[in-house]
């Protein structure tokens, strides 16, 4: 969908596939979205103006257990729960998969009843855009440890 | 909806993933969150465990 605004002489459009509201203007000085006092207004664009809409990053979220949340910029937050297998490793595969690249990964105990044991660490050679792996170091695995992870990337 | 490659063993969805692996299937939003329950849970997430939530042999 376009639409020609003559008010701000540019293009309305909501054409770009990401969901994101593009607005285009030939105008030098200014867009106003709205009149009123509470609108903004957006003063000398260098380059087409993007508003993420409410609806894309809803969209573009999952508040589970799993989940993730993509923000307008593209960065990446993913969160995962797992239980480490008898000898105490896990592998983990992302809600999603990173499209560029893994920022940092952590994991963390998330029962009590694990609490002390420290012995579990994110494999590096591991980390692929969908998977990565948790390894017990220790040499005293924990069989069913529940561990929190955390992922972010874009 | 969500996609899964056997190749990646991920998950991708077309909001963010303008490129996917070429053997992507698709997979409903429900069959998305029961394999990461499942993993949560014990069960490792495999192009097998894939196939049969989705009921492929």
């Amino acid at each position: 969908m376009s639409i020609i605004d003559s008010r701000v002489g540019g293009l309305v459009s909501t054409a770009d596939t990401t969901g994101t509201l593009q607005i285009q203007t030939n105008s030098v000085d200014a867009i106003t979205i709205d009149g009123s006092q509470s609108a903004f207004v957006i003063k000398n664009p260098t380059q087409p103006l993007q508003i993420a809409t409410k609806q894309y990053v809803d969209g573009t979220k999952s508040f589970t257990q799993n989940g993730y949340q993509v923000l307008p910029s593209g960065l990446i937050l993913q969160w995962a729960r797992i239980n480490t297998n008898a000898s105490g490793n896990a592998n983990v595969v992302y809600p999603i998969a990173f499209p560029n690249v893994i920022l940092s990964v952590n994991a963390n105990f998330n029962s009590v009843s694990n609490f002390g044991y420290l012995g579990i660490t994110v494999q590096a050679s591991t980390l692929t855009s969908t998977n990565f792996y948790l390894s017990d170091v220790s040499g005293v695995p924990v069989n069913d440890a529940s561990i929190a992870c955390f992922a972010i990337g874009y | 909806m969500k996609y899964y490659s056997q190749t990646t063993n991920g998950f991708y969805i077309p909001e963010i993933h303008t490129t996917m692996p070429n053997d992507v299937v698709e997979i409903t939003d429900e069959q998305w969150q029961s394999l990461l329950d499942n993993q949560s849970n014990g069960t490792p997430i495999t192009p097998e465990t894939v196939n049969a939530l989705k009921g492929v042999a």
